[in-house]
């Protein structure tokens, strides 16, 4: 509610005690302080360019430019070793650092995933004398998938988890099947390292994890999380990668 | 806003009264950014900091496309070289959208497409579908070998910028691993037999037959995104293509130099607002 009228009105023939000027004087001073409404502001006033940019949001944004999905090579692309915990990096399209006002932050992650071998190989075709001796294989097989979230400040924000993984409901640790990783000479059972996917899979995905959270006023740090269920998706050190990506938090006055 | 109070016994004068008058009355008429964005202004007076300062402008903009599962579309519908839009999936503004003019500091895009499975496509027009065996080893994800990318591209009158820190890549939705499959399961337990091994129970280990896979992006534009900071158009842009290196020795299989991808619907929601904008700096 906003003061529209003194509280305590002073006609001529009252006699004059200090309390009632201090409450008139306060109601204004209290509903100034937060109390503003379309009683109080002329639309002069509350038209855009009269507002500081700040008014209302607040766009923090990291990107990573001059990378592409494309490249054959991998080039500047952000590699993750094949880990079964929450991976993080501290590089633009990652991370954001940055002082907050404190109150709602929409905070979205957009990305390409990759798990192939990089350089991509030439393509994988017998040759006529149905020879593979030249082809490339350490990208062949998928592991269990990707679970990819938004961490703030160290912790995980749980309802920003995309990506499934139950081992117990979707039969990929079935101890009877033998999955064949590296070769066809060692087959293991499909448990110690389970395959085929709960999760975020494939050799590239187009991935986007997002959350509205409230934050605290003060500085904080914001990144994309990615973990390799199982450690199983990565026979290479460099399977795991993110090309493009973009990561940016909206925060809103409250 | 603070305010000095009169403690009680004061002596009366009209200068005490003016001097405390004088002050609320100043910090009322030159509220600070701070009183405002902590509270000042309530959620009522906010939405205008969202599209352009006209209402009546197409400043926000919302548009999708639905088919059902069993009847998607190509994507692209001739073989092309190059990116090429996606049917549908633009906007051209009624007025251009000048940041300055509006007030705008920043543009939010955010694009999904549901890509049923890739293809190639045959003589009669009609499309196949890819399996994992096709004119490859059993084992080799040849996923790895293909993709569809998109992102978003801007114009401003004549001039074109691709956006491409918003180019995101998927690749078709097999997720293969070789497996011996128990006698329970197939019957046939000591074979390596990867095309039965897809149909163990559970498994989601398919050959790219309507897969489903999301394709999603977000991207913010930027003022300097924009030749002289207006923007006239907005199209999503892609491409589909191998990728692997063509080599004389293993050439890539004829029918599947022109790869496709089948589409059921997408959805593109572009809004303009009025922000302080933080760039992150750094590697």
């Amino acid at each position: 509610m906003a003061w529209k009228y003194p509280k305590r009105p002073i006609v001529g023939s009252h006699v004059i005690d200090i309390e009632p000027i201090n409450d008139n004087l306060l109601s204004v001073v209290e509903e100034s302080s937060g109390y503003l409404n379309e009683h109080n502001l002329t639309g002069l006033l509350v038209t855009r360019d009269d507002l500081p940019k700040n008014i209302s949001m607040s766009l923090k944004y990291s990107y990573h430019d001059d990378v592409s999905p494309i490249n054959d090579q991998g080039t500047n692309w952000r590699t993750f070793p094949a880990a079964p915990f929450f991976q993080t990096k501290s590089k633009v399209g990652l991370s954001i650092t940055g002082t907050f006002r404190g109150g709602p932050v929409w905070i979205c992650g957009s990305f390409t995933l990759h798990c192939h071998n990089k350089p991509r190989a030439h393509f994988p075709e017998k040759s006529a004398a149905g020879s593979f001796a030249d082809i490339a294989e350490n990208g062949r097989t998928k592991g269990f998938g990707y679970n990819v979230a938004i961490e703030l400040d160290g912790a995980i924000l749980p309802e920003s988890l995309v990506g499934t993984g139950d081992q117990n409901t979707e039969r990929y640790t079935d101890s009877a099947c033998d999955v064949i990783f590296v070769d066809n000479s060692t087959p293991m059972k499909l448990d110690w390292n389970a395959a085929g996917g709960g999760g975020i899979n494939g050799a590239m995905n187009a991935v986007v994890v997002d959350a509205v959270v409230d934050v605290t006023p003060g500085r904080h740090t914001i990144r994309i999380a990615i973990l390799d269920i199982s450690g199983s998706s990565g026979l290479d050190p460099n399977t795991t990668a993110i090309s493009t990506s973009e990561l940016f938090a909206l925060e809103m006055a409250r | 806003m603070s305010y000095t109070y009169l403690p009680d016994g004061t002596l009366f004068t009209p200068e005490a009264i003016n001097d405390r008058l004088a002050v609320v009355e100043g910090q009322l008429n030159s509220l600070t950014s701070s009183n405002l964005a902590h509270g000042a202004l309530r959620h009522e007076h906010l939405p205008t900091v969202l599209g352009g300062t006209n209402a009546s402008d197409d400043r926000i903009v919302t548009k999708n496309y639905v088919r059902d599962f069993d009847s998607p579309l190509a994507f692209p519908k001739t073989p092309q070289t190059g990116d090429t839009p996606l049917q549908g999936a633009f906007h051209t503004y009624g007025s251009t959208v000048d940041f300055d003019a509006e007030g705008i500091t920043a543009v939010v895009v955010m694009f999904n497409l549901n890509v049923n499975a890739f293809v190639y496509p045959n003589q009669d027009g009609s499309y196949n579908y890819m399996s994992t065996t096709q004119k490859t080893r059993d084992h080799l994800a040849w996923e790895d070998y293909m993709g569809a990318f998109f992102h978003v591209r801007l114009q401003t009158g004549s001039s074109e910028n691709d956006l491409l820190r918003s180019q995101r890549g998927i690749s078709p939705g097999f997720a293969m691993a070789d497996v011996t499959l128990p006698a329970y399961l197939s019957g046939v337990a000591s074979a390596i037999n990867p095309k039965t091994a897809l149909k163990a129970p559970g498994m989601n280990m398919t050959g790219d037959n309507r897969s489903h896979k999301d394709f999603a992006l977000r991207t913010v534009i930027l003022k300097e995104d924009l030749p002289g900071g207006v923007l006239s158009h907005l199209e999503i842009v892609g491409r589909v293509k191998p990728l692997a290196t063509n080599r004389s020795t293993y050439p890539i299989p004829t029918e599947l130099k022109d790869i496709r991808i089948l589409y059921s619907k997408w959805n593109l929601t572009v809004i303009p607002i009025y922000s302080e904008i933080k760039l992150a700096t750094g590697v």
